[in-house]
């Protein structure tokens, strides 16, 4: 049968047609087939609706300011507590320094789980929480010194190491638990005034340093939490939503594994092929409040996860999760609480129970791994965050 | 064969080309002073204790400090002189070794863009490109030419539309077709993007997204091949890559498609442009005596045209040879890098190593992270390749240290696409034994499918 090239042309057309109405009305039963979720289906991910700026500004307002407000009243406690204690040293006065000095602690390690932003631009996690400290570089100090300003104690042999908590808890505590052997230093011992000097210097960078870092992150300071919760908007260092959300969750996830790695497989001496534990190598060996930090600093990330701080309720890092997968929220806040309740479980200090009840700690130690594993891996995934350095392609 | 030769012989106008190589130079110039100023000569050569080096070329090894620095300053001349035309195929043979040699440093830093643009720069050492619009054939006439053979043009869009073309195979996957992963994740962490950024929650867009985006990678190359089809073909490659570069910050890899892919258009387009842009009666080009390259072919031609059969052969095997190894590429990567799987997975994990002395049967646990910056760390927690080199690396370190018979075993969780972790390799293989190589790793575990959440 003879086709004109006309009557060709017209069916090319038509075939092109129909080619573009089978295309489009591919996607819709693709899209139907595939159970995508919107209105129901058997996909858990919900539509997303979260307003990711608003969740780190009440993160920042609810939780992360407040809590550098509370590290900064404790540390102008403990300071208080030191001058009192150094006026006149007694016992009493040594009590009320040393559980000043552990809610100061509390206070801090509650907030590592968010350390980013000015606390490790500005360096004040080395300045506070430089650990271990170093016994014998403060001790030298304090046989040099009469007097501590501020440019002695900066100028000092060991540098960050004699300064910050461990170095205050090394001068207040004794690790045998022998809190007249500490008083004897502070009354009996020919350096007793030095050690005072130096005491209370030291106390007073930290109450300096405390108050700057809560400074940083508001508006009477450099307002870093406007950084944060605006980001992706002009006049943000962050120059999009997803880096600041990259940047909280990364430092988030690692301050679980620095638990695990440096405050649990350390001490237990998992890291150094040691046959036995390492108990003097706890966060704080003298003070044997290692377990209480490592708590305070789960809490913390806790909170961040719940947008939850003492009575202060918003959004938190559990939002943006559900807003994705509603299942894997639950799951990770479960993982959090079987972290918590296992460290809780362990009896008495982790410097004795390393040894005296082993079982306990390994224990601990698997809940955290386990959650260290799922915000490493399911979760970074789910909220596609990367360890970002360089340009990539993706792959 | 006669007729693929005489095609591929045939006279061409070397315009195209010519503003190619210009662009290409200038780009990659751009990009050697983007390394140097970005602090990344630091960050990625001289700031690492281990590099992860590709299987065969353990050889490869940085320079110290300043001799890095020099390195780069050299590949920015010489990408200058691959603009200028000056001494181009000169500075073409060192770019290319050059760049490659970077390249092959640390397997950290792969990507496919870098990948590309080695295969362009030793394909781009036969071509002669500088016959035109070039300080070579200002200072020796004789080199000039308006037309040459048609072979360095089609090679070219082979080459980019074999990219295209496997990046969008490498997207036949159930995972980017029926749950629109990774994509859906991506988007949905750029909801601050301008205008449309709203929308990015939505499911509907990510799977649109995520197949417009396989039908792209599929097809472009033969639109772009088809004459009538080409502008508007070229117009969805500059949205594409623009919107691509935009959201997911991809580096130089979109601009280089996209002057790439101008190469797809008639051979003397710059010439009618500036023609058309000149508006004068007599222009500079016009001005240039018609002159064209031997197109005979020869024992050489001969020679070159069953060079780049076996190269362009080798071209298809790369993609494909993922099937000679069982399970999912993606899990295993057992012939992953190499076949433009690009923005395909959003894979994360964590990893500890597990180092045993049997003698006397100490064990220590070893973090990664005193051999890597965080980096290279993320790379190798995901790569089976990069977590038996590490465990190579912390069987010589400790071994150093007097530790005998030393044993490392991974213990790796990895989540692919958001599912939830799976072991990666077999946590009680010892990898100090286990050998590296193009063999099928036996101690990676089998990828077990579970629904994307």
């Amino acid at each position: 049968m003879f086709v004109s090239k006309f009557d060709f042309q017209i069916k090319k057309l038509r075939f092109k047609k129909t080619l573009l109405i089978a295309l489009i009305s591919l996607f819709p039963v693709l899209y139907l087939a595939c159970g995508s979720s919107g209105s129901g289906g058997g996909d858990p991910t919900p539509s997303g609706s979260l307003d990711q700026n608003q969740m780190l500004k009440e993160l920042s307002e609810n939780v992360i300011i407040p809590s550098y407000a509370n590290l900064s009243t404790a540390a102008t406690e403990l300071q208080t507590s030191l001058l009192i204690f150094c006026e006149d040293p007694d016992l009493g006065k040594l009590n009320t320094a040393q559980t000043k000095w552990q809610n100061t602690q509390g206070k801090l390690t509650a907030t590592e789980s968010f350390g980013f932003g000015p606390y490790q631009m500005e360096s004040f996690d080395n300045e506070i929480h430089f650990w271990p400290s170093e016994p014998d570089f403060i001790e030298a100090a304090i046989a040099t010194y009469e007097e501590f300003t501020p440019e002695i104690l900066a100028g000092i042999e060991g540098g960050v190491s004699t300064r910050g908590l461990p170095a205050i808890e090394y001068l207040l505590f004794d690790s045998e638990g022998d809190s007249q052997k500490i008083l004897d230093n502070y009354t009996q011992n020919e350096n007793a005034v030095r050690r005072c000097n130096f005491l209370t210097a030291v106390g007073n960078v930290l109450q300096e340093q405390s108050a700057a870092l809560h400074l940083a992150w508001t508006v009477n300071g450099s307002n870093y939490a406007e950084q944060l919760y605006t980001a992706g908007q002009s006049g943000s260092s962050f120059a999009t939503l997803h880096d600041a959300i990259n940047m909280v969750v990364n430092e988030w996830a690692f301050s679980v594994d620095f638990i695990r790695d440096m405050k649990l497989a350390r001490p237990m001496g998992l890291k150094s092929g040691s046959e036995t534990p390492l108990p003097e190598t706890v966060e704080s060996p003298y003070a044997h409040y290692s377990k209480e930090s490592i708590l305070t600093e789960l809490k913390g990330m806790q909170s961040l996860y719940r947008g939850t701080y003492v009575s202060n309720q918003g959004l938190g890092l559990k939002d943006l999760v559900k807003d994705k997968n509603a299942n894997a929220s639950e799951v990770l806040d479960q993982l959090i609480v079987d972290a918590i309740t296992a460290t809780e479980a362990i009896p008495g200090s982790l410097h004795g129970a390393l040894t005296q009840n082993p079982a306990s700690v390994e224990t601990a130690y698997e809940k955290i791994k386990t959650l260290r594993d799922y915000l490493y891996g399911p979760l970074a995934s789910l909220l596609g965050v990367t360890t970002k350095f360089s340009d990539n392609d993706g792959d | 064969m006669t007729a693929i030769k005489k095609f591929l012989s045939q006279p061409i106008n070397v315009s195209s080309l010519a503003v190619f190589r210009i662009f290409f130079g200038l780009m990659m110039a751009f990009s050697m002073m983007r390394f140097m100023l970005k602090g990344w000569v630091y960050d990625l050569y001289i700031r690492p204790k281990f590099f992860f080096t590709f299987y065969g070329f353990d050889w490869v090894k940085p320079w110290p400090d300043w001799g890095m620095y020099a390195h780069f300053i050299l590949l920015f001349i010489l990408a200058i002189f691959i603009a200028l035309g000056f001494y181009y195929r000169l500075s073409m043979l060192f770019f290319f070794l050059g760049f490659t040699y970077v390249e092959l440093i640390d397997k950290s830093n792969y990507l496919n863009h870098y990948y590309f643009i080695s295969l362009i720069s030793g394909l781009m050492i036969l071509m002669p490109l500088h016959c035109k619009w070039s300080l070579d054939a200002w200072r020796n006439p004789k080199l000039y030419a308006s037309k040459i053979p048609a072979w360095p043009l089609y090679t070219l869009r082979l080459q980019i539309g074999l990219v295209y073309f496997f990046a969008g195979v490498a997207k036949l996957n159930s995972d980017w077709f029926f749950h629109a992963q990774p994509l859906r994740t991506w988007l949905s962490m750029n909801v601050d993007f301008p205008v449309i950024g709203g929308w990015f929650n939505q499911a509907w867009l990510a799977y649109a997204m995520s197949w417009i985006g396989a039908f792209f990678d599929l097809t472009v190359p033969f639109f772009l091949l088809h004459r009538r089809l080409r502008p508007f073909a070229y117009l969805v490659v500059i949205v594409f890559h623009i919107f691509t570069w935009k959201l997911f910050r991809i580096g130089m890899f979109p601009w280089i498609m996209i002057v790439s892919t101008t190469l797809f258009f008639a051979s003397d387009w710059p010439e009618k442009l500036y023609k058309k842009l000149s508006k004068t009666s007599r222009s500079l080009i016009s001005d240039q005596p018609p002159h064209v390259l031997q197109t005979v072919v020869s024992k050489k031609t001969n020679m070159l045209y069953g060079f780049l059969g076996m190269y362009f052969a080798l071209q298809i095997f790369l993609p494909l040879r993922h099937y000679f190894y069982p399970g999912n590429v993606m899990w295993g990567e057992e012939g992953f890098r190499f076949s433009w799987r690009v923005m395909l997975m959003e894979k994360n994990g964590s990893i500890d190593f597990r180092v045993v002395e049997p003698s006397t049967g100490k064990r220590w646990l070893v973090n990664p992270n005193q051999y890597l910056l965080p980096y290279q760390q993320k790379q190798m927690s995901t790569q089976p390749d990069m977590i038996l080199q590490m465990a190579h690396h912390i069987a010589q370190d400790f071994t150093a240290r007097g530790v005998n018979q030393v044993q490392v075993y991974a213990d790796a969780n990895t989540s692919l696409n958001g599912r939830l972790n799976q072991k990666l390799v077999d946590p009680s293989v010892d990898l100090a034994q286990e050998k590296r190589g193009f063999h099928h790793k036996k101690w990676i575990m089998p990828f077990i499918y579970s629904a994307v959440p």
